[in-house]
């Protein structure tokens, strides 16, 4: 390397100085370059060496591109020297150059034109701070090895810098390279209870900076091991305490220590740390053996018994001088038992009544057990007498029951349960049995809600003395899981001390728990006694519902369709449902939602669009959200059910309507229509001349009346003096005038012989006689008899008939009527109805079917001229019978056509009848009764 | 001061008058240096100056214990009766003088005494064990906290005695010459070192017996005669 670096020398050292012309000073002077601090001003002047270079052609230039400096930094010096002063910026890289143009160096002997710098570009040291040193244990004594650390200051000095930490004791420096912040003094043998000085030196090309010394005692700077063997022992007869035991790292010759001890309950990472004095009364000093240091000892205390505990210690300089070792490895022991400092926890079901006094009850362990506990002892006390059962504990449930039942009608029943574990016994605990009426008061507005994780209940407190305590107990409504809790009377609100789960409703119950004293015969016994019941429902965490039940279409109409749809389980609730929302979208419509409170389940969808599809789904909330149910499509109908029968049915009870309106309006026309379509043609076949004949007696009964069948007889007055033609000559006028007064009109053909009119026939007579009028054309008779019917019964009965009526019209009339003339009919006649024969028969037993017809008249007249004035005055003045209106008197026919046949009998019945004669009718009567349905 | 650290006191000195004079010397100059450092308190108190020449005895005599116990393990059988024979040139461990100021001079005095002789058996038991052996450890590590405890000691003539003149002790610390047997070394060996370890033991209790002196006087310089210590 030298011989390499002698070569260059010679080689490149003639050629540099033998043509130099140009120097730059200061010079860069080895490798690094020129020391410059950034920021800061630096002057270079450039030395022309040759008589024809001139400093105003001096330009500087810096940099790999030769970046030409400003005119404006120039100065010049002299005629051969010019100088630049610039700010130094970290941009400065590569040569820093003084530069001469080519053209003035052309006839020159000058190597170059160029001469450059190398800036070593930087900033001065800044002077450490908090400056720190350890030195650990190693082995049995303090390592010889100090480190030491500090803060080299947050600027970057950028070029080489040195560090060294020195270190000054016993009149000797001792130091050490470091690096940017921190090193390792290698002593020879730590130097105890000595002063040290401790400083460090920062220096590069820019400058030299040391820290603040150090001034300390060596002990300062000892970290020590944490003491080893510490073991804790745990003795019985202090069932709250420990012995700790340890052996001191370092032999106090070197260092005294002091110790910090912390513990814990294991499984929990809250240390209790605690100070451990030097030789505290109970510390107990052993020396153990001479030369290996000393064991101490500290005694823990109020601690809790039946627990197991973690034990740490470490130490340091009693003086306070130096670090505090790391904590030792972890020493464990359980506390020996104790007797149970607390009362067993109770609760109770209770089933009572008349017949069933069963109690239920739930024990748990006291809160404070202080070891395992072994059994229950249980007293069920009645009304003073005890029985007492003993109940083995089970650790491997929550809670344990114990059932038993009352055995009388007590007053106070309570129990009395103590726990008991290998220590002792637990105080009592009691609880009453509540009986029927000692109800004691509820809490007030239980309120349920969810914060870090738990579920919190609170309540206000009853405004009752003697308050105790309260039981809070729940029961999932999931899967029937259930426990409790007791809380200090001073609380208002708890959490639930369970493993509630998620989206699972849970009724809480809030129960007070009361004190009260019951007095025996011999003393006082303070009971605790449970309050009323008070139950909310609550989530511990809400969240949507886990499934919603698509909603089925139950039926649909044009505009409208009713969907139904079951409740969500309880179990998939998973939180309160606040409602229900039915969101739909027909074709080409926009969404619609209805809301529907969260207890109805079936919904008419309203205001649809007929004959259009219909999306549907169902969406269920909750406070923490929504779910959507399967979307169904529905489609609505083009018409409601009944619709189109609705129109059939008006359609055809119109074309009925029209119907009978045309029928109406052709009835009301007959005679139009009769006579338009069919005119009347006379049937001279059926045509007959009346037969006029003054012998009529002669002939009645005659084969050839029988043989007229159809043809009526007109009654002929026999009695009356005046010949048939001649009355028939007066009375064809009578008849005809009054055909003409007679305004009533009733059917000729079918109508019935009960209502058969005389004047009916006169108006047919009437007819007879306009044609007997009109020689061209046939004359007819009217119709006053049927076919098998015995002329004298229809006489009777026109008769009777005719007196009614026509002895009201005029005397005329009657005269008339009592003239009148037999008639042959042409028309075609209806069949003789039974009824009708009925009263011919009626008739006929009467009056004796050897009689002819003119008598039977002659005999109702006789009857009516027997009954004297009555008759007359009937006829004339008539009876209030008589004098009824023309309806009335049709409804009193009527009546008679209903009961025509024994009526008239019996109205025509005389009072003073003989017996014969009526016991001479029965035969008649079951035929008269079976015919009336008719 | 890098100019101070560079000469080391008390190490490989020809005689150890000439030793304690420069490590004397030395101390003083350390001491106005170290008093001179610019924005450092530097106020030790006589007592506490006593509080840890009495820390540092104690430490080495606590080592030289050590260390003679592992001393005695190595010479193998016989050692009680090697270490019951009698050496001579191995220093006294009483500690001379009239007063405590003669007693405390004496110290510090007969505490360099001892040093040549430690080395020696330091050289003596280097030729007879291992170089990794803990014997050798120990003698060095000795040999090396000598220097601390004699510091601590200065340090606290200088506060108590500040005017007087610290002569380097006589030639009774010249050890002896070789060659001697295997057993006159181990006999030698032994016998420094439990002299050794007795004069430390009566160093506590000598300083232990100034702390009246030097914690009482700490606001009242103690009155002393010069000229009066024992060579």
């Amino acid at each position: 390397m030298a011989i390499f670096l002698w070569l260059l020398s010679v080689l490149l050292l003639p050629s540099v100085h033998a043509w130099k012309c140009i120097e730059i000073v200061p010079d860069s002077g080895n490798k690094f370059g020129y020391p410059v601090e950034l920021g800061k001003e630096f002057t270079a002047t450039c030395i022309l060496h040759h008589k024809d270079l001139k400093a105003e052609n001096i330009h500087w230039t810096y940099g790999l591109k030769s970046v030409r400096l400003s005119k404006e930094y120039y100065r010049r010096i002299n005629e051969s020297a010019g100088s630049i002063t610039v700010n130094v910026t970290e941009d400065m890289m590569g040569f820093f150059k003084c530069v001469i143009p080519s053209e003035n160096t052309i006839y020159t002997n000058c190597s170059s034109n160029t001469y450059g710098i190398l800036l070593d570009k930087g900033y001065p040291p800044e002077k450490p701070t908090d400056v720190k040193c350890q030195a650990v244990q190693d082995g049995a004594k303090i390592s010889s090895n100090v480190t030491c650390h500090w803060n080299p200051g947050t600027r970057d000095p950028i070029m080489h810098t040195k560090y060294t930490l020195y270190m000054e004791y016993s009149g000797k420096v001792y130091n050490r390279s470091a690096t940017k912040s921190h090193a390792t003094m290698a002593l020879e043998i730590f130097p105890h209870h000595l002063d040290l000085k401790i400083w460090v030196e920062v220096e590069n090309r820019l400058g030299k900076v040391t820290s603040d010394p150090l001034m300390q005692e060596s002990e300062n700077l000892i970290k020590t091991d944490p003491p080893s063997k510490v073991k804790v022992t745990s003795e019985d007869v202090f069932p709250m305490s420990l012995l700790i035991q340890w052996t001191e790292s370092i032999h106090q010759t070197y260092v005294v220590l002091k110790y910090n001890i912390r513990y814990c309950e294991k499984g929990s990472h809250t240390w209790t740390e605690i100070k451990v004095p030097r030789l505290p009364p109970r510390v107990i000093k052993v020396p153990q053996e001479d030369t290996k240091g000393y064991m101490d000892s500290f005694r823990l205390q109020a601690l809790k018994p039946y627990t197991k505990y973690v034990v740490q210690v470490r130490c340091k300089s009693n003086k306070d001088l130096g670090y505090w070792s790391d904590w030792s490895r972890n020493a464990t022991a359980s506390t020996p038992e104790d007797r149970p400092y607390t009362k067993p926890v109770l609760w109770m079901n209770a089933r009572l009544d008349d017949a069933q006094r069963t109690v239920q009850l739930l024990l748990k362990k006291p809160v404070v057990a202080n070891g395992k506990i072994l059994h229950y002892e249980i007293s069920v006390v009645e009304d003073g007498k005890s029985t007492k059962s003993s109940l083995p504990f089970d650790d491997k449930e929550p809670f344990q029951r114990f059932n038993f039942t009352l055995q009388r009608q007590c007053v106070v029943a309570y129990v009395n349960v103590t726990a008991k574990n290998s220590a002792g016994e637990s105080p009592p605990a009691n609880l009453a049995v509540l009986l029927k009426g000692q109800e004691l008061p509820a809490v007030d507005s239980p309120f349920a809600f969810a914060q870090d994780d738990f579920l919190w209940v609170e309540w206000s407190a009853p405004k009752e003395d003697g308050l105790v305590e309260y039981v809070l107990e729940w029961v999932s409504l999931v899967d029937g899981e259930w426990n409790w809790q007791k809380e200090p009377r001073n609380a208002t609100k708890a959490y639930l001390k369970g493993n509630l789960q998620s989206f699972v409703p849970y009724n809480v119950t809030v129960v007070p728990i009361y004190h009260r004293g019951w007095r025996s015969s011999t003393k006082v016994i303070h009971l605790t006694l449970p309050g009323n019941l008070n139950t909310i429902t609550a989530y511990l965490k809400e969240g949507p519902p886990e499934v919603v039940p698509e909603p089925s279409l139950v039926k649909t109409w044009k505009n409208s369709a009713q969907l139904v749809w079951p409740e969500i389980p309880l179990e998939k609730q998973r939180g309160f449902i606040t409602n229900y929302t039915i969101v739909y979208e027909g074709a080409g419509k926009r969404v619609l939602e209805t809301v529907v409170p969260l207890d109805v389940h079936s919904f008419t969808l309203k205001d649809l669009t007929k004959e259009t599809s219909y999306s549907v789904y169902l969406v269920a909330s909750t406070a923490a959200g929504s779910t959507r149910s399967t979307t169904f499509t529905m489609t609505t109908q083009k018409y409601d059910p009944g619709e189109i029968e609705m129109i059939v049915v008006s359609v055809c009870f119109g074309f009925l309507f029209l119907t009978i309106l045309f029928i109406r309006l052709c009835f009301k026309n007959k005679e139009t229509l009769k006579k338009k379509f069919w005119p009347q043609v006379p049937d001279p076949y059926n045509s007959t001349v009346a037969t006029w004949s003054p012998d009529l007696s002669a002939r009645t009964g005659t084969p050839k009346e029988a043989a007229l069948g159809d043809l009526s007889v007109v009654e002929v007055d026999v009695f009356d003096q005046k010949s048939l033609c001649d009355e028939d000559k007066t009375s064809l006028p009578a008849l005809k005038k009054d055909k003409y007064l007679s305004e009533e009109h009733s059917s000729g053909i079918g109508g019935s012989s009960c209502m058969s009119s005389p004047r009916q026939s006169v108006s047919d007579s009437d007819e007879a006689d306009s044609g007997q009028t009109t020689a061209s054309t046939v004359q007819y008779s009217s119709v006053v008899g049927y076919k098998g019917q015995t002329p004298a019964g229809a006489v009777s009965s026109a008769a009777a008939s005719s007196s009614s009526s026509s002895s009201s019209s005029s005397p005329a009339t009657s005269a008339t009527a009592a003239s009148a003339h037999t008639f042959a009919r042409s028309e075609s006649t209806q069949p003789l109805l039974d009824c009708e024969e009925q009263q011919e028969g009626s008739a006929n037993h009467h009056h004796p079917p050897g009689r002819g017809s003119l008598f039977r008249r002659h005999r109702g007249f006789g009857d009516a001229d027997s009954s004297g004035g009555s008759s007359s005055s009937s006829g004339v003045g008539g009876s209030p019978m008589h004098r009824q209106h023309p309806s009335e008197q049709d409804e009193l026919d009527s009546s008679s056509l209903e009961f025509c046949p024994a009526e008239e009998a019996s109205l025509e019945q005389p009072a003073d009848q003989p017996a014969d004669a009526r016991l001479a009718r029965p035969p008649y009567m079951p035929q008269q009764s079976g015919y009336r349905p008719q | 001061m890098r100019g101070h650290g560079s000469s080391t006191p008390a190490t490989g000195s020809p005689s150890l008058d000439r030793n304690l004079c420069v490590s004397l010397l030395v101390s003083l100059l350390v001491c106005v240096c170290v008093s001179s450092v610019v924005g450092v308190p530097l106020a030790p108190s006589s007592c506490s100056s006593l509080k840890k020449s009495l820390k540092s005895a104690r430490v080495l005599h606590w080592e030289t214990g050590q260390l003679l116990e592992t001393y005695k393990a190595n010479q193998g059988e016989g050692v009680e009766f090697i270490c019951q024979a009698q050496s001579e040139g191995v220093p006294e461990a009483t500690v001379f003088g009239q007063d405590w100021t003669e007693r405390l001079s004496g110290l510090h005095v007969r505490l360099h005494e001892f040093t040549p002789h430690l080395r020696h058996v330091a050289e003596q038991q280097a030729d007879l064990q291992p170089p990794s052996s803990k014997l050798l450890r120990d003698l060095d590590q000795v040999q090396l906290r000598v220097p601390h405890l004699a510091s601590n000691l200065h340090g606290l003539l200088q506060l108590l005695l500040p005017n007087s003149v610290l002569e380097p002790p006589g030639p009774t610390g010249q050890p002896p010459l070789p060659p001697l047997n295997s057993f006159q070394q181990k006999a030698y060996g032994c016998s420094v070192l439990t002299r050794f370890h007795t004069f430390l033991s009566n160093s506590q209790k000598e300083l232990k017996a100034l702390r009246g002196v030097a914690c009482k006087r700490r606001m009242d310089p103690p009155s002393y005669t010069t000229g009066q210590h024992r060579h």
